[in-house]
């Protein structure tokens, strides 16, 4: 019983939620991500720098009162930025563990997307991993990439796992 | 029992239940322990009897029975002694007390697991073998209570309200009536005096994290009306900034707990400790109303029931050794929370045996912790009880320790930026304290400039601060950055260095913040010293949690965020990296 009920609840999100994205670009790749796991968009704020961290990572702000965590997406996909304008702005993404802002050149639209819209992501041979990238949309005449910031973060967090084991064993 | 689980309702319930059944098992013990202090005490029994009522009314309620039908029995026992047909005995308190350890067990294993099944046979024995004994101490009731020499006015007080009280158990066992049996919420609050709401933590803190915007932004509105002269507005704002400051000290003071319930565990460590091992033990219990942020709390708890259960095994003698010093053969042990320079401080102090600084002295040579011929003086050998793997008790007991002693309960102590110290006397006694802060949201610190950007120092770290002067800070390129202080050479790091940033030329004069960590004292070089102030502590998000050189952030008065430097880490991880070239890393790997 409790299993139908489950399922029935899944299919009920699907068709209401799941499918809405928030598409934005950075440079002039356009790029989207799950409204639902978008809290607010806001200005730029002023951030303050966290020493030892890479590049991409902007620093902490201040949130009404919280402190987040803001990283340039940009860097992270060694997109060439636009320099900040009127259009840039930090999305505040809600990864359910942490809160975590995301700066990009623009925000676009929100995209409804079909499930026959959405196609995997085109397989490149690539030195690097991407699979933070889930999928690309169909319906468009430019390419928009799917993206899971929970896996940008995975990347950052294994690299930071590298280098603490790295100075764990220099010592 | 599953087929329960299938609504989630009923899951809530449960779940309600299991949470609330702490406060009855805490209810219980505490009343127990008074019980067995004050046996005449009606109220203490009238206590007892209502926590384990309501466990069992609301477990049953709940479908939990295993729960349900051993506080029956625990009931049934405590329903004698409540009228008067089985006296209190040490016997019958320590088989209560072991009856409500083992609801305690159930309890806690249900939360883990709802299908878990326990064996309370031996303990429904027990109750059964006091139960059927009762005949035997029955007879008049004096005489049940001429029992305790002590309390001789308790018998007719108890006798005179018997009557009523008979009534009142018959009601409460043959028909448990109130909203517990139509499978309602656990009725409670209906019981229990002094009302209170329980809240998530989780809610608090947005609430405490909240209210400390609002005081920076309403700081952010005084210094913009300094602009607007002559404006009727600010006397507003000024009321405004008053009462947003007592606010925000009351949504602080909601993380606070009173000490109480650890006392009260405390109480029974050194009952079961002394009982166990046949010694004679007061415990002294003050201060308990003090109040402690609730994860501090938290962590001094086991530190504190440590030092209380070594004290209680350790420090007190047996009552013959205690009659042979010329001691009274009752220990005293006293246990005394107060304030002390705006921190918390326990003090546990004991009139047992003391620490032999002697012994003390032969164990440590034989680990190979000290080199035995060295000089060292009285308090230098005491505190080598608080080395690693040192524990002075050959004979490991089951009471305390096993190696892992004093050395944890220090570094947990120092893990939330407190003290430990002893002071002690062979034959006299031993006296602990524990200095802890008052709570984690807000520290003093010190806010400081290098680099061009702001960090947060807790004050607590820093010992002095004096402006760097001609030739007081050398270069050395053998060994680093030296600093001297009063004729005193200190390793001295710059701050921008640390943090692998380029040092801002501009700065002027520097000023050189000695401070002291576990091991070193050494000199942080900054650009400028900004100001000390109280700082609202905001955590880090777990993106962060790997970089331990923050223990966290603030916001300052501008709105911008700051990051609280750990400088035990961070010298540390300078010293890592100092380590690294070549050689080290080779012969490692060779």
């Amino acid at each position: 019983m409790s299993f139908l009920r489950n399922s029935d609840e899944k299919v009920v999100k699907k068709v209401s939620d799941v499918n809405r994205y928030l598409e934005f670009n950075l440079g002039d790749e356009r790029f989207a991500i799950p409204l639902l796991t978008v809290k607010e968009v806001i200005a730029v704020p002023e951030t303050t720098k966290v020493p030892f961290t890479p590049d991409y990572y902007l620093g902490v702000m201040n949130l009404r009162g919280q402190v987040l965590s803001v990283i340039d997406l940009r860097r992270r996909m060694s997109i060439v930025p636009k320099g900040v304008t009127t259009e840039t702005a930090v999305i505040i993404t809600d990864l359910g563990f942490t809160h975590l802002g995301v700066v990009v050149d623009s925000i676009n639209r929100v995209l409804a997307v079909e499930g026959t819209d959405f196609a995997p992501p085109p397989e490149i041979e690539k030195n690097y991993k991407t699979d933070f990238v889930t999928g690309c949309y169909k319906s468009d005449k430019h390419l928009v990439l799917f993206l899971d910031v929970n896996k940008i973060l995975d990347c950052e967090d294994k690299e930071l796992l590298k280098k603490t084991q790295e100075t764990a064993a220099a010592s | 029992m599953s087929q329960l689980f299938d609504n989630s309702e009923m899951q809530q319930l449960v779940t309600t239940f299991l949470t609330e059944a702490d406060e009855f098992i805490e209810d219980m013990e505490a009343g127990l322990l008074a019980l067995e202090e004050n046996s005449a005490d009606k109220g203490l029994i009238d206590q007892v009897f209502r926590a384990a009522h309501s466990l069992k009314g609301s477990s049953m309620a709940v479908g939990l029975t295993q729960v349900g039908s051993f506080t029956h029995q625990l009931e049934a026992l405590l329903l004698e002694v409540k009228d008067g047909r089985l006296a209190i005995s040490p016997a019958v308190i320590g088989t209560l007390l072991k009856c409500n350890d083992h609801v305690k067990t159930m309890i806690e294993g249900l939360k883990k697991d709802l299908s878990a099944t326990f064996d309370s046979s031996v303990l429904i024995q027990d109750i059964n073998t006091f139960r059927s004994s009762k005949t035997k101490v029955e007879t008049p009731v004096t005489t049940g209570f001429g029992f305790f020499d002590e309390e001789p006015a308790a018998a007719p007080s108890m006798s005179a309200h018997n009557g009523e009280n008979e009534e009142d158990g018959a009601e409460s066992t043959h028909q448990p009536n109130t909203p517990e049996s139509n499978g309602a919420k656990p009725a409670s609050s209906s019981v229990r005096s002094g009302e209170q709401i329980k809240v998530s933590q989780e809610k608090i803190d947005k609430l405490v994290n909240n209210i400390g915007e609002m005081a920076i932004l309403l700081t952010v509105l005084e210094e913009q009306l300094m602009q607007v002269a002559g404006s009727k507005l600010q006397g507003t704002v000024k009321q405004l900034y008053k009462i947003s400051k007592d606010v925000q000290d009351v949504s602080i003071s909601l993380r606070m707990l009173p000490v109480k319930p650890v006392f009260q565990k405390l109480k029974r460590i050194v009952r079961d400790v002394s009982a166990k091992l046949n010694k004679k033990v007061d415990l002294h219990l003050i201060g308990e109303d003090f109040e402690i942020d609730k994860s501090i709390l938290d962590m001094v708890s086991d530190p504190l029931v440590h030092i209380v259960r070594n004290a209680a095994d350790h420090g007190i003698e047996t009552p013959s050794d205690r009659r042979k010093a010329g001691k009274d053969p009752v220990g005293q042990i006293s246990l005394e929370a107060c304030h002390e320079n705006g921190r918390l401080v326990f003090y546990v102090i004991d009139d047992g045996q003391g620490i032999d600084a002697e012994r003390v002295r032969a164990k440590a040579a034989k680990l190979g912790l000290i080199d035995g011929k060295k000089e060292l003086s009285h308090d230098e050998l005491v505190n080598l009880i608080f080395h690693p793997g040192f524990s002075t008790k050959d004979q490991v007991t089951d009471i305390s320790g096993r190696g892992v002693g004093m050395d944890v309960v220090r570094n947990n102590i120092q893990k939330m930026s407190g003290e430990i110290e002893i002071k002690t006397e062979k034959g006299r006694g031993s006296m602990f304290k524990i200095t802890v802060p008052q709570t984690f949201s807000i520290i003093d610190g010190t806010v400081v400039q290098a680099a061009n950007q702001r960090y947060v120092i807790p004050l607590a770290d820093i010992l002095e601060s004096v402006r760097v002067s001609e030739g007081s800070l050398i270069q050395s390129s053998a060994i680093g950055q030296v600093f001297t202080l009063r004729g005193e050479k200190l390793p001295a790091f710059r701050l921008d260095e640390l943090f692998e940033e380029t040092r801002n030329q501009g700065a002027q004069e520097q000023i050189a913040m000695i401070a002291k960590t576990r091991d070193d004292t050494f000199a942080i070089i900054v650009d400028e010293i900004i100001g000390r102030q109280p700082i609202v502590i905001k955590n880090l998000g777990t993106e962060m949690q790997d970089y331990k050189e923050f223990s966290g952030s603030t916001i300052l008065g501008d709105g911008k965020p700051a990051l609280i430097i750990e400088l035990s880490t961070l010298i540390r991880r300078s010293g890592q990296k100092k380590k690294l070239p070549g050689l080290g890393k080779e012969r490692m790997s060779a």
